[in-house]
């Protein structure tokens, strides 16, 4: 999967869970921490992971999933474009 | 031992518990031979006025009168307990006779650091402040209180002047959107608010006052009485806006500080004199507002912190709670055994995904409260925590705990006791609850409260154990005093006592065993629990129908184990002839319940049908689509006019991937 294809599909999940049409706007900035700029609360990292393992068919390393490695645009299409067994 | 069996008590523990004392207690002053768990919950549902009568000599209360008789009214919905006593719950919670003299009972943190610790002396001293201040404001008996708090010590201290002058408290935390708070508060025409002025979390600070400035004009909008907002933020409190109803008068709660307080003296009232008010909402009309009395509360909350959960001086209890939720209530109540409180103010993920567990061993927290969904999230996010040496005990609710669950709780924090409890804002308490004489069975809480009469019901059939409605067949102290305006019960009847009269039906699904222990299944009349929060429908319609794409709505929630807590929300709409539900008219409904309630009424999935199921007289039965959602038979089909509608409804959500 493309960079900028993962981007758009956290871009939708966001604003269907989170942000209802305003992530494009939120999200100025891909290094902007999520939680410092209260893009997304601790329950919302939980339902993103659980999403994108859904949607991509992978696991997750959960012992990488730190906020250096995960709050955050690029941390996350970095993390998870990084991960073994996501879709190409 | 059985594979299920994650710890097991010490005979030491069980020898010292305050179980096995009270035990002693019971067969000493009845003659009885009582000894196993079992034997204690049998023989206190069987002689009921015995058990409550014991509970309160063993207990030795602050009060005047005489606790004879025991109660009066044999009516599950009329039963008047404790009619000669008078008491105040803020003093049975200020005067623990367990408590060591100079010890720590209060402490408050937040996440940008250090917080407060407050001794019994030191609490009661400030308690005393706070209730002069509220004199001061023309506050007593009965008049309501209410707040929109952070779970810090203002707001506990707050909360127990305002029990101390026998005034009313009522509180909900700043997460909640303006509209769902005035339908709460409105309703009781309170003369003062309690607010902090802004709130601090994931670093980050956030000024409250664009909600309150609301809040206050819909509060004041309807009556011309002076109104009162007492800010509670010690640092750097934010000054209200001008725009502000002239009648409207602010000030901190730091102005009433003073070197020489007033004595704290307590407004001992009728045991079933208001306390609390409680909202919670169900498939129709405004939110209730359940009244919750001293004398229940008290009683209530002593016999769970004491006898079930074994709380005493060397304990500290950290609830993980925000103050809207009854466990704020619950966990505050813990003041009464001699324990320190813990309250804790900000995220528990921040500056890292383990911070709240960092805190709980940091501060030596001995029994923790948690719920099913933040164990959900510390397994989905890799916490791997260092185990708190002093923790015994897990108590879990909100939502049932899965097996999974147990098993993390016992291999990353034990060996502990798990004690999965559960009740609600309708009891104040809990139905279901933890033994500390009692080995952790995964799956199951592992002992009914004592003396209340639990039973599943099956249509018109009661019994002691298998699967069914909960149902308490008997009356018992904590049961509400009834609903806030309500002046005639019917609304109290029709919420409790209508489908089984002279029972309580609960409204939740469970299972009892032989030996007393039981497990919560879920919900089965409507209400709903989203990532542990209980949910009424009721709540969202008003805004869903506000659309004038909408012609109809439902909501119910689905178990859905990949969701935080396990269920999700679903909104069934009935779109007007010929209007499409497309994706931005989706946001724009989701976006709307966020802003007028809260993050935890947006659904996870909204769907457009061609009908919803009513009943003849008119009424959506989202009972029924839950029962049709979970393959459960329809149980009130013969009432349903259209049941062809359900099921369409279960392809389409059986079918529906997101």
């Amino acid at each position: 999967m493309h960079s900028s294809e993962l981007r758009e599909l956290i871009l939708d999940w966001l604003d269907d869970n989170y942000h209802f049409g305003d992530a494009r706007t939120l999200m100025h900035d891909d290094n902007m921490s999520w939680l410092e700029n209260g893009i997304l609360s601790s329950l919302g990292f939980v339902q993103l992971i659980l999403f994108l393992e859904d949607k991509l068919g992978l696991v997750l390393d959960r012992d990488r999933l730190t906020r250096e490695n995960f709050d955050g645009m690029n941390k996350i299409l970095r993390h998870v474009l990084g991960q073994k067994g996501t879709p190409a | 031992m059985s594979p299920d069996v994650l710890y097991t008590p010490s005979p030491t523990h069980i020898a010292t518990s305050l179980w096995t004392e009270f035990t002693g207690f019971v067969n000493e002053a009845h003659n009885e031979k009582i000894d196993t768990e079992t034997e204690l919950y049998r023989w206190s549902i069987r002689f009921p006025d015995r058990f409550w009568r014991t509970l309160w000599d063993w207990l030795e209360l602050p009060f005047d009168g005489s606790p004879d008789p025991v109660v009066e009214n044999r009516g599950v919905q009329h039963s008047r307990y404790f009619p000669n006593v008078r008491l105040n719950l803020a003093e049975v919670l200020l005067s623990p006779r367990r408590g060591i003299p100079g010890t720590i009972v209060l402490s408050s943190r937040h996440e940008t650091g250090p917080g407060k610790d407050w001794t019994l002396a030191e609490l009661r001293a400030e308690v005393a402040m706070r209730v002069t201040g509220l004199r001061s404001l023309g506050i007593h008996r009965g008049d309501r209180v209410v707040a929109i708090v952070h779970n810090d010590d203002q707001a506990a201290i707050s909360a127990l002047a305002t029990l101390a002058l026998g005034a009313i408290w009522s509180s909900v935390a700043p997460d909640l959107g303006k509209d769902a708070i005035l339908s709460r508060f409105s309703q009781l025409q309170p003369s003062v608010l309690f607010a902090h002025t802004h709130t601090r979390t994931n670093g980050q600070s956030q000024s409250l006052w664009p909600l309150l400035s609301q809040v206050v004009a819909g509060l004041t909008s309807s009556n011309t009485e002076l109104f009162s907002v007492v800010v509670l933020d010690i640092t750097e409190p934010l000054a209200p806006p001008n725009d502000l109803p002239a009648r409207v008068r602010t000030l901190t709660a730091q102005e009433w500080r003073t070197e020489a307080p007033d004595p704290l003296r307590f407004d001992r009232v009728e045991f079933d004199h208001p306390a609390y008010v409680l909202f919670s909402s169900g498939t129709t009309g405004p939110p209730k507002g359940i009244v919750h009395g001293h004398g229940g509360t008290a009683l209530e909350h002593n016999k769970e912190l004491l006898l079930h959960s074994n709380l005493g001086p060397t304990d500290t209890l950290y609830f993980q709670t925000s103050c809207g939720w009854m466990m704020w209530n619950w966990q505050l109540s813990a003041l009464c055994t001699g324990a320190r409180v813990l309250l804790y103010d900000g995220s528990v993920t921040w500056p890292e995904k383990d911070s709240l567990l960092e805190l709980i061993r940091n501060e030596g927290v001995t029994a923790f409260g948690t719920s099913p969904a933040y164990i959900q999230m510390c397994m989905a996010t890799g916490v791997h925590p260092t185990r708190p040496d002093p923790l015994r005990l897990v108590l879990s609710t909100g939502s049932p705990l899965f097996a999974h669950q147990y098993d993390w709780i016992s291999q990353r924090l034990g060996p502990v006791q798990i004690d999965s409890i559960s009740g609600g804002t309708d009891i104040l308490g809990c139905f279901f609850l933890g033994c500390p004489n009692r080995a952790t069975v995964r799956g199951f809480s592992p002992i009914i409260s004592l003396g209340l009469d639990v039973r599943v019901a099956n249509e018109n059939t009661l019994s002691d154990h298998g699967a069914g409605e909960l149902v308490c067949a008997a009356p018992f102290p904590s049961r509400p005093v009834g609903l806030w305006g309500d002046h005639d019960g019917s609304r109290f009847f029709a919420a409790y006592f209508a489908e089984r009269p002279n029972c309580w039906s609960h409204g939740d699904w469970v299972e009892l065993n032989p030996d007393a222990s039981a497990r919560v299944i879920g919900r089965c009349d409507g209400v709903m629990n989203i990532h542990g929060v209980r949910i009424g429908p009721a709540e969202l319609y008003p805004v869903v129908l506000g659309f004038t794409e909408v012609e109809a709505a439902a909501a119910v929630d689905q178990e859905f184990p990949a969701e935080p807590g396990g269920r999700r929300l679903i909104l069934l709409v009935v779109m007007k002839p010929q209007l499409p539900l497309d994706r931005p008219l989706i946001l724009r409904i989701k976006k709307a319940l966020r802003d007028k309630l809260s993050q935890h009424h947006v659904p996870q999935l909204i769907i457009s049908t061609g009908g919803l199921p009513t009943t003849f007289s008119g009424k959506i039965s989202e009972r029924a689509i839950s029962d049709a959602i979970h393959d459960r038979p329809i149980r009130n089909q013969a009432a349903i006019r259209n049941p062809e509608t359900l099921s369409t409804i279960r392809d389409q959500i059986i079918g529906s991937a997101g």
